[in-house]
């Protein structure tokens, strides 16, 4: 077990922060967006821009035979037309396992999917191909695009993941020996074995058409040491139930857009909706424009919801920006893309079929689980791959028995978008096994949580060791959150087994409990790694301390939370700590990524990148007046924005009056350089625990009513407990507790996207029939915050978000099981599968 | 196979090209789409769906609003002038000067006869507070007030609104509406973008009812959509700013 000394990184006592966890501030983006004044990227508009749209497809598979744009052509005010076939274009097809993009094999693998720029083939309804136009307005775009005709080939298709691997069904890549044989050769990789490290070779002849087959993956994960026999015969009790999933969207409000522009130096200028615009973006692009990757000037700004959607992989997916470069690059003007709400209505995480098998003692305890998983393509592979759909047991249970398999299959539909996306099937496996258990031995999900709390097969004395000989507080996480959210809502007088209570109105009541661990996705301790540390720079300004940082923004309130660590780590006030966007940069994330969507307020390498810059800032700060003041620096301090003398706080001199203050700086380079010397330990690291770390631990609670006679279900009351360990921004915790519940529980009750069997058309990319919850349909919730300071990001804190999201989102079916006895085996439990459930339909 | 022929295979209809199959002719003939009153009408306090007609009396249009459901409901509207400037050879008008009350400033715009009142805020005169969600009238995000109602200005034509009173989200805090600050206390953003659009609903409940109950301020926000989700904070914001305007 590794030890390090944790105590440098959670910092001074709660009561000695001034900023931290201080209630009444106002977000530092608060005003812009409660006045409209925040420019979303859909917002921006440069002199001179022309506005472009591209072609959908109208079929789930088809190709282009002939493409006639002469009339579009000639309209006009149309400035640009760029068709599929275009000299400008890259005939290349480009795969996400292509060396020179470098991602990793987990990284890639969600989007089995080949990228192309309006290449003529279409693999899903509303796949973007064949012609662009860029024109004056909006108006003449859209009547040129009507001008266009099309000859089309309409291709058999599959949107049915059950019927992928049957004999006969319509292989999605079949035809793929037309193409590159280096995509063929990162396609076969993909379709062969997206995790096999062995090396593949192009073997002469191959035939990508006879080898092609809709199955993307299959892997099976388990705990080291695993015994499912033994396990099994352990057991009391072993059940077995299966569950499914329909397909749901994230929706974000704000439509994709994209413009470009090209400097009079060759760099291409880009503002784009985008949640964070990494470097490997611009490495895709570099190579789909066939580009040097440092031509890239990218103006990251808010982001209208994104929820991991709308990042890397969707951009490049959807190949605005190069679609927009080369308009811009044909018409000498900025363009701007623009998608329609049916063409953002993309992405999906969870379509599939799931089993599991559970053995049990009659005290709750989990012997053995095994896991069986079928997705769509779209499915979150990467995530279920990575866990085997037992990866939420795997890091806060101490089952010893664990074993997953997943199996992915490609069908006509848009490739993967992330949606709040921490392990989301992981998460619902976990969920319905502690809710079968539960129900089986007549308790809550509580108790089979406690009986069954550890990490990676480890009991709950593992974690208390490691927290000890890392000097991490030693609390019994579940507890807090438990008891929090059973007083919450009176849980242990309201309790009672299935079917057992009907209400006055004949109702049936049901409830449901999820504790689950927090969202650390990327808390894993990077310091003192020098790759960890983001771009920013400290300077000191006339008083006030800048902060030149990259931006990002997915409405995480990370920049306020950024201020107020620098200036509880300076001893400055917070109005003295102004936050600077360095704006133009090909990697402009820094605020959003390991965050995840909507997740953390405190880790991230940007965070641990503050602090450590914040300290040495301090260090040379006090130097520099120890010089003017003539003193020596360690006798001095600086409190409220005044470097005052220790032993005298009165003798208190502006930091602004100090005139040789006014140009220090601290930046990565000094951190670096000064790392020994500030004498910055390890902090804790991952390796000897399964699954991350996951001190910390969280709590749902849903109470449902279900009309026995009509099958709705409404939505009563919830609360949304989290223990995020050092709440920086508490309304900012709580706004994400309740928010990330309310999704969790839109997605888990009532959003589907429908899709027409007979055409694979969508039916629903709309907000008239694609429906989320809304302030009147909400319960009754509260977001409650529980601080045990045991998270491993800065000040012990840790992420809060997607945790509600993903396990709210599968506890309505267990409510539902509660009120009724029943179990509704699909998401989500429309009024007619609850009332097929009850034997009614 | 034309992208008019893919559209129709589509489950997804742009209301920008709803709008556009709308027609629009110069002299009398009557608009081919419905209207919500609450948008158009002038003082009226039904909200049923209507059907209007504009006719052009030498400069000046006079709109006759006839009010579905309630026979003999009828108001007449006086409104300044759509100056045509250009014409399609159908006698269609191709592009005419508004005139908007917006936020208090008199402005003419030059607008085509498909245009949004949103598409004309946002993209032609940069008043980004009214943000394109759904494009469909089912998000609430684009909303501004006109005439003292809340309109969704993805719905409304921007030629139908000429002489109207417009208030914009930036607007209301240009006016240090106290809902600015008791939605930043309330801590009642995420990612922000459907932000203003609760704020003008709430400030034209407010304008219309000092002092909403719980369920009332429900009742009005219920229409605009957060994909964040922070409901719950909505509530408390316009209370408070009930509150600071001499509500209980």
């Amino acid at each position: 077990m590794p030890a390090s000394d944790y105590t440098y990184w959670l910092g001074k006592e709660k009561e000695d922060l001034k900023w931290i966890g201080k209630r009444g501030l106002h977000r530092l983006d608060a005003d812009d967006k409660a006045t409209g004044k925040a420019i979303f990227g859909r917002d921006v508009k440069l002199p001179g821009m022309l506005y472009a749209r591209i072609m959908m497809s109208p079929y789930a598979r088809a190709k282009i035979k002939s493409m006639d744009t002469s009339e579009a052509e000639k309209l006009p005010g149309v400035r640009a037309v760029l068709r599929y076939d275009d000299p400008i274009i890259p005939k290349r097809i480009f795969n996400p396992w292509d060396p020179d993009i470098g991602f990793t094999a987990g990284q890639a693998t969600p989007y089995a999917k080949p990228m192309y720029i309006l290449g003529p083939e279409a693999f899903f309804e509303g796949a973007p191909l064949g012609v662009a136009i860029a024109a004056d307005d909006l108006d003449i775009v859209d009547e040129a695009m009507e001008l266009v005709k099309v000859e089309w080939e309409v291709l058999p298709f599959n949107i049915d993941y059950e019927k992928a691997l049957d004999p006969g069904t319509p292989i999605v890549y079949d035809y793929m020996t037309e193409w590159d044989p280096n995509w063929l050769f990162g396609f076969r990789y993909a379709i062969s074995s997206s995790y096999a490290d062995e090396e593949f070779t192009l073997e002469p002849g191959w035939s990508g058409a006879e080898n092609a087959s809709n199955m993307v993956n299959k892997s099976t994960g388990y705990l080291p040491g695993t015994d499912l026999e033994a396990g099994f015969a352990e057991a009391d009790k072993t059940i077995e139930f299966t569950f499914k999933r329909t397909e749901s969207k994230a929706v974000s409000p704000e439509i994709l857009s994209t413009i470009a522009q090209w400097t009079d130096n060759g760099m291409l200028e880009i503002f784009q909706h985008s949640q964070d615009g990494i470097k490997k973006m611009f490495d895709v692009y570099a190579l789909m424009m066939d580009m040097p990757k440092n031509r890239f000037l990218h103006h990251n700004g808010y982001a209208g919801g994104s929820f991991g959607g709308q990042t890397l992989y969707l951009n490049c997916f959807h190949c605005q920006l190069p679609i927009a470069a080369f308009l811009a690059k044909k018409t000498g003007a900025p363009v701007k893309v623009l998608y329609k709400r049916q063409d953002n209505q993309f992405g999906e995480m969870d379509e599939g079929k799931h089993h599991a098998k559970v053995g049990f003692k009659n005290d709750g305890t989990i012997t053995a689980v095994q896991t069986e998983g079928l997705f769509a393509q779209c499915g979150d592979l990467r995530l279920i791959t990575d866990t085997f759909g037992v990866g939420h047991l795997l890091s806060c249970t101490k089952i010893p028995n664990l074993e997953g398999t997943g199996t992915t299959v490609n069908v006509n539909k848009h490739a993967f978008g992330a949606h709040r996306c921490e392990q989301q099937i992981p998460a619902h496996y976990k969920q319905e096994v502690y809710s079968h258990v539960a129900a089986e031995c007549g308790v809550d999900e509580g108790t089979i949580a406690k009986v069954n709390d550890g990490k990676g097969g480890h009991g709950l004395e593992y974690l208390s060791e490691y927290r000890h000989n890392n000097n991490i507080p030693d609390v019994n996480g579940l507890d807090l959150v438990l008891e929090a959210a059973k007083d919450a809502v009176n849980f242990d007088e309201k309790f009672h087994t299935p079917g057992e209570r009907k209400l006055p109105n004949g109702k049936y009541h049901g409830m449901c409990l999820a504790p689950h661990h927090e969202f650390s996705n990327g808390a894993n301790p990077p310091a003192p790694d020098p790759r960890s540390l983001k771009k920013m720079m400290l300077s000191c300004n006339y008083g006030q301390v800048h902060i030149t940082g990259l931006k990002g923004d997915v409405g995480v309130d990370m920049r306020t939370g950024i201020c107020r660590a620098i200036a509880d780590e300076l001893g400055m006030n917070f109005e003295d700590v102004i936050y600077s966007h360095l704006d133009e940069s090909t990697e402009s994330r820094p605020e959003t990524w390991l965050s995840g969507g909507g997740a953390s307020l405190t880790f991230s390498g940007h965070v641990w990148t503050s602090v450590a810059l914040a300290r040495l800032l301090k260090i040379k700060i006090l130097a520099f007046a120890a010089i003017a003041l003539e003193a020596n620096a360690e006798d001095l301090d600086i409190v409220d924005s005044n470097v005052v003398f220790k032993d005298d706080p009165s003798n208190a001199t502006p930091f602004g009056s100090i005139s040789s203050l006014h140009q220090i700086t601290a930046t990565i380079p000094d951190v670096v350089m000064d790392w020994g010397k500030l004498d910055i330990p390890s902090a804790p690291s991952p390796a000897g625990l399964v699954a991350g770390l996951y001190m910390c631990r969280s709590c749902n609670i849903l109470e449902v009513e279900v009309d026995p006679e009509t099958g709705g279900v409404e939505i009563v009351n919830a609360v949304a407990v989290n223990d995020v360990g050092l709440a920086v921004g508490p309304e900012t915790c709580e706004g994400q507790a309740y928010g990330g519940a309310i999704m969790g529980y839109s997605t888990g009750s009532i959003e589907e996207q429908i899709y027409d069997p007979g055409t694979g058309v969508r039916l629903n990319p709309n907000f008239i029939d694609y429906k989320i919850l809304t302030l009147a349909d909400i319960p009754n919730i509260e977001g409650i915050i529980v601080e045990s300071r045991m998270g491993t990001g800065p000040y012990g804190s840790c992420g809060i978000g997607e945790d509600n999201t993903t396990f709210c989102s599968s506890m309505v079916t267990a409510a539902i099981h509660n009120a009724i006895g029943k179990w509704v085996d699909t998401y989500p439990p429309t009024p007619e599968r609850v009332l097929k459930a009850l034997g009614k339909a | 196979m034309t992208e008019k022929e893919k559209k129709n295979n589509s489950g997804g209809v742009s209301r920008r090209e709803f709008l556009k199959d709308a027609g629009l002719l110069v002299g009398g003939t009557a608009i081919g789409s419905s209207v919500l009153l609450a948008a158009c009408g002038d003082g009226e306090t039904v909200t049923e769906m209507v059907t209007k007609t504009i006719t052009e009396q030498g400069g000046t249009s006079t709109k006759t609003v006839t009010v579905t459901g309630e026979p003999g409901a009828t108001a007449t509207v006086t409104s300044p002038p759509i100056t045509v400037t250009a014409q399609t050879e159908a006698g269609e008008i191709a592009e005419a000067i508004i005139k908007l009350d917006i936020n208090g400033n008199e402005t003419s715009v030059m607008v085509r006869p498909n245009w949004t009142l949103q598409n004309v805020l946002n993209d032609k005169l940069g008043l980004t507070g009214a943000k394109e969600w759904c494009d469909t009238g089912a998000c609430g995000s684009c909303t501004v007030i006109m005439d003292g109602r809340p309109v969704l200005s993805c719905m409304m034509l921007a030629i139908e609104c000429t002489g109207k009173k417009i208030e914009t989200v930036e607007g209301i805090a240009h006016a240090n509406h106290p809902l600015i600050e008791t939605y930043k206390n309330n801590n009642c953003m995420q990612c922000g973008y459907c932000t203003p659009g609760f704020v003008v609903t709430a400030k034209a409940l407010l304008d219309k009812n000092p002092n909403p109950s719980r369920e009332e301020i429900i009742d009005a926000l219920s229409g605009n959509l957060c994909r964040c989700s922070t409901y719950p904070q909505h509530v408390p914001a316009v209370q408070e700013a009930a509150q600071k305007l001499g509500g209980s």
